[in-house]
């Protein structure tokens, strides 16, 4: 990857996974992905890896309000930013150009 | 409850950005678990949390490295500068103008040989002169004196591998000086393992059945590997030194000079204290060679923390983890 630009966004497998299922479903919180990914993002990284997202703008997050009654934190929901979505259309894109099938 | 205080201790030292995007969202969906145990949920947030400290740390360096006008990497350079210079002074000195024999050695291969133990001394102290110094035009903040600490645990380390070093450097010196390739080793030229080693054999004979000789020699040795030990963590106690040094009204109104007189006063006083414990040892053989060893490195952190807690850093600065 020493190729690419220094400032081309780049997009680690489990960032593409979480965008992917972003894009898929609507919003999700941290461990319903986790759910969703069958066994593919942990419970340990994949908070880390949102926040790192969030930091570089391919994901935004909400607060979720909490219902009527209910104490405690309130959930973080996360969605694809249309920036996201636009890294990850182009990541594919690049990867499909790339793969060996395509050099054929 | 257990989730809020975990969440009140952590918001003590992670910084906003971490409680937001790692912590709490953690905690958050771990209520709405309830088919797992919630233990899962802790080893998550911890394994989560050593996973962003880890990938903080390359800012975390640039950060410091950049900050205060690259303060740390100033402070870290005079260290080591000052050390070296002072610690070939002391032991080129003597060998080019002292009675020396050896006139047929290069010089600079006995000087190699003699600075590891010029260095033990030199590196810790010389913190008192880098720190006043490197931070002569910037005000003390938390965060600045965190990072001295920082700098401090680093020389602990350089000390620790010179200290390892120095038994065999001084057992070459002295090989060459006295031409004599099986010269048997002595207790400046054990390492820690041997040291300990004969500490235990001489402690084997019963305390009512040890000559005095014996004692003597055991108390001796037991100061000398805790000297040892005392001398690699003196950075820690020497840098707090210099930190409270710093931050007095007299450091910040003439830094080099309070360095200079703080590291004039320090050397000869480690020397008369190393003077007068040998002969304490055999005077008073209840007190424990412990004790001896560490006094002097406490007495000077618990000076530092006195100075530091009299004039304190300047703000809070940023907490231990952060995000951009």
């Amino acid at each position: 990857m020493r190729s690419l630009h220094p400032a081309a966004p780049r997009l680690s497998a489990k960032e593409a996974l979480i965008l992917d299922l972003l894009v898929r479903g609507d919003e999700a919180y941290g461990l319903e992905l986790v759910a969703a990914s069958r066994g593919r993002l942990k419970r340990g990284t994949v908070y880390v890896t949102l926040g790192r997202m969030e930091q570089k703008g391919y994901v935004s997050a909400r607060s979720e309000p909490s219902p009527e009654g209910a104490g405690g934190l309130p959930r973080r929901m996360y969605s694809a930013t249309p920036y996201g979505i636009r890294v990850m259309n182009a990541w594919s894109t690049l990867l499909q150009h790339l793969s060996p099938e395509h050099a054929r | 409850m257990t989730a809020e205080r975990i969440r009140r201790v952590l918001a003590r030292i992670c910084s906003e950005a971490t409680l937001t995007r790692i912590v709490d969202p953690i905690l958050a969906d771990m209520r709405w678990e309830r088919d797992r145990p919630s233990w899962l949920g802790y080893l998550a947030l911890l394994k989560a949390l050593a996973m962003h400290s880890t990938l903080s740390i390359p800012d975390a360096l640039g950060r410091a490295w950049r900050d205060d006008e690259h303060a740390v990497p100033r402070i870290a350079g005079l260290v080591l500068a000052s050390a070296l210079v002072a610690a070939v002074a002391l032991t080129a000195l003597p060998l080019t103008f002292g009675p020396f024999p050896m006139k047929s050695v290069p010089l600079v291969r006995l000087v190699v040989l003699l600075l590891p133990q010029a260095l033990v001394l030199t590196l810790p102290a010389a913190l008192l002169l880098a720190v006043p110094v490197a931070l002569r035009n910037h005000a003390l903040t938390r965060t600045l004196a965190r990072r001295t600490v920082a700098v401090s645990i680093c020389c602990v380390a350089a000390t620790l591998v010179v200290m390892l070093w120095m038994p065999e450097a001084n057992q070459s010196y002295r090989v060459l000086a006295s031409g004599n390739a099986s010269l048997p080793r002595g207790p400046n030229e054990w390492g820690f393992v041997t040291l300990r080693e004969q500490i235990d054999v001489l402690n084997l004979t019963s305390e009512d059945r040890m000559t005095p000789e014996a004692r003597n020699m055991s108390r001796r040795l037991e100061y000398a590997y805790h000297v040892r030990v005392a001398l690699v963590s003196a950075p820690i106690a020497l840098g707090l030194l210099a930190l409270g040094v710093t931050g007095s009204p007299a450091g910040r109104r003439r830094p080099v000079v309070a360095g200079v007189v703080a590291l004039v006063l320090y050397l000869p006083w480690l020397f008369e204290i190393s003077e007068a414990t040998t002969a304490s040892l055999e005077r008073f053989p209840s007190v424990p060679p412990q004790v001896y060893a560490w006094t002097p490195m406490l007495v000077i952190a618990a000076v530092g923390l006195w100075l530091i807690a009299r004039h304190p850093p300047a703000d809070a600065g940023p907490p231990i983890t952060e995000t951009r």
